[in-house]
């Protein structure tokens, strides 16, 4: 007998079923990955990659390995590889935070919008549920984005140094993986928590965007008043950009290097102290992606607690 | 048992005034119709209820649950059926509704098939890949329910589950919905401010109006608590009549006249109904001995029962007349 001609029966299954929030995450996992626009910018991640992996291998490993047989320097090597991580990463979080934004401004506002919460918040989960669910999304998402390809470039370098060599070079270089895995933290508390935040605020998910775009490029122009001013409103002004904050750690490796590189030369006279002036503390970076995720977490467990705007 | 009851129910929005005020009621198995004009209450006491709103004054309990401490049961055994136009962003109707199958803890293959058996038993079986947003408001509607039913529970609250329905689709909702209390034991809220439709289907129907409870009656009592008679008679009919006026029965209206041409080629009255209320406490028997008086045959007598509407309409005035003395009153204070 056909299934729809049976009328209602009772339900006879099991009420076993995963955690609801593991639910919601998988759930909104894949609808993010039904997105076009987010597979665009994976597939954009993807040739960047390969582009820089390109370059990797013909500027240091080639020239190094023919510099190295005619006596050159080994360090030119991890310079170069800095700057071309830095390079990498820095269009990286471009593209992570346009993912970010694109997918992470629907996360609550959909949900807002076509009322969806009543449906939700009527079976038997807590606001805890909701919010785990929802907060996962997003740091899942990035990892493709932000973790992977940066991790896939490390390996490759490793892979390519000379027979034998492969473990010794990425043991001695773990501090790079441990960058990567840094910036894809901090870009993943920051942006999770701003768009939480903002999505569990409004159902109008344009205004979500707009909001997210104005706080990630308005940190751009904070952090240079923050320079301007000294003391710890400066401080907190330059930990506001949140864009540089994940770049930060590969910005200050790259620059000590080209610093040392040129020590003695009229290069270096004042640019330390100019570069130094725009630097946001490593502390308050974290401060910052702590503070902004335990906000967006609260406020989409407050949202998960009443239907009352529906109301 | 009593299927809600809710005790000293008071919830205000803001510093609007309340929604709700010191509601205390109890709904009994069956359909029950939560009737109200719109404003009255009726969405916010389903959502006080379902703990949708957490911040209100007062205790509820469903199936003898707490539904503040023991919110998850609860929820595990009841079903919601919105008012408004709800559905999940960019989701075909099967997902969306194995997905809130499996948020009420169904393992992801069993809300799967029960979602195909919801869609296909609501009537949108040929649009279970559609996305829902491409449903009609029709199409919504039994999503709502399907969405609702999916997890099989005991007790399903339906807000306004006719709202925005031609005729032909209210009635096949309105038969799904008494087939389920009727066929398969279903207890149904129904909150709705169509009182026919409520009729056809409710078994009992409470009564809000401005946040207030204003009772509670079972529609089959409605025609026990009416005096009003519908009688027909033969015989020296203008004599009855007379007797009937002159009585203390007040006569509320006549029926067409049959006639029929007597012997010498006249017209006579041959048979004319009358519509009559009997003193309270009188019944029936007050209508036949006037008749005995006036020697006429009574040949149909008929109880009226009593519109849910005129009810409704009566007590919404009961409550606008008390409404006014506790206006007075505090005004005087």
């Amino acid at each position: 007998m056909a299934v729809y001609a049976r009328g209602y029966r009772a339900y006879d299954g099991g009420f076993g079923g995963p955690p609801v929030a593991w639910t919601i995450f998988r759930e909104g996992l894949a609808a993010a990955w039904r997105r076009r626009g987010y597979r665009w910018i994976l597939n954009i991640t993807a040739f960047a990659m390969l582009a820089f992996a390109g370059v990797i291998y013909t500027k240091v490993i080639v020239e190094n390995q023919v510099e190295n047989l005619s006596g050159g320097r080994f360090a030119q090597q991890i310079v170069e590889l800095d700057s071309i991580f830095l390079g990498f990463h820095t269009l990286s979080i471009v593209l992570v935070s346009l993912a970010a934004i694109l997918v992470g401004s629907g996360l609550i506002a959909d949900d807002l919008r076509t009322r969806a919460l009543a449906l939700f918040l009527v079976r038997p989960i807590r606001p805890m549920d909701y919010m785990v669910g929802k907060a996962l999304i997003l740091p899942a998402l990035l990892i493709p984005l932000a973790l992977v390809p940066g991790l896939i470039l490390w390996l490759l370098v490793g892979m390519w140094q000379p027979p034998g060599e492969t473990w010794t070079f990425l043991s001695d270089h773990s501090d790079v993986a441990w960058r990567i895995l840094r910036f894809y933290l901090v870009a993943a508390a920051q942006l999770t928590g701003l768009l939480l935040l903002f999505s569990s605020r409004t159902p109008r998910r344009g205004l979500v965007i707009g909001l997210a775009a104005a706080a990630l490029f308005g940190g751009m122009v904070l952090r240079g008043i923050g320079r301007l001013i000294l003391g710890s409103i400066g401080d907190l002004l330059k930990s506001l950009d949140f864009m540089y904050n994940a770049l930060w750690d590969f910005n200050a490796v790259n620059r000590q290097w080209q610093f040392a590189r040129n020590e003695g030369q009229r290069w270096n006279e004042g640019r330390r102290e100019r570069w130094e002036a725009w630097q946001p503390d490593g502390d308050l970076i974290l401060i910052v992606c702590v503070t902004l995720l335990v906000a967006g977490l609260y406020s989409v467990w407050r949202r998960a607690r009443s239907v009352e705007v529906d109301a | 048992m009593s299927i809600v009851a809710l005790r000293n129910i008071t919830k205000a929005y803001g510093s609007r005034p309340p929604a709700l005020r010191d509601v205390t009621l109890e709904i009994q198995p069956g359909v029950t119709g939560l009737l109200g004009p719109n404003g009255a209450g009726k969405s916010t006491l389903i959502q006080c209820v379902l703990g949708l709103l957490p911040d209100f004054e007062g205790d509820v309990s469903v199936l003898g649950l707490d539904a503040r401490r023991q919110r998850r049961e609860v929820r595990r055994r009841v079903g919601f059926m919105p008012e408004s136009d709800t559905y999940l962003y960019e989701m075909t109707g099967i997902r969306a509704v194995r997905l809130l199958g499996q948020l009420t803890g169904m393992p992801r293959s069993e809300a799967l098939r029960r979602a195909h058996e919801m869609l296909h038993h609501v009537g949108l079986g040929e649009a279970v890949y559609r996305d829902v947003k491409e449903y009609s408001t029709g199409m919504r509607q039994r999503f709502k329910l399907a969405q609702a039913l999916v997890h099989d529970p005991e007790v399903v609250f339906l807000d306004e589950p006719l709202a925005g329905l031609d005729p032909q689709a209210r009635d096949e909702l309105l038969k799904l919905i008494r087939d389920l209390a009727v066929d398969h034991g279903k207890h149904v809220i129904w909150s709705s401010h169509i009182l026919p439709d409520v009729q056809k289907v409710a078994d009992s129907v409470v009564v809000l109006h401005h946040g207030r409870f204003h009772g509670t009656f079972r529609l089959e009592d409605l025609a026990q608590r009416t005096g009003v008679f519908h009688v027909e008679a033969e015989g020296e009919l203008e004599k009855f009549e007379q007797a009937l006026i002159a009585s203390d029965v007040a006569v509320l209206g006549v029926d067409e006249v049959e006639r029929r041409e007597t012997v010498d080629g006249t017209l006579a009255d041959d048979r004319r109904g009358w519509t009559v209320e009997v003193p309270e406490g009188q019944g029936p028997s007050r209508l036949f001995h006037i008749a005995a008086d006036t020697g006429v045959r009574v040949r149909k007598l008929n109880q009226v029962a009593e519109d849910l509407e005129d009810v409704f309409l009566r007590i919404l005035g009961e409550a606008a007349v008390e409404g006014a003395a506790e206006g007075a009153a505090e005004g005087a204070d």
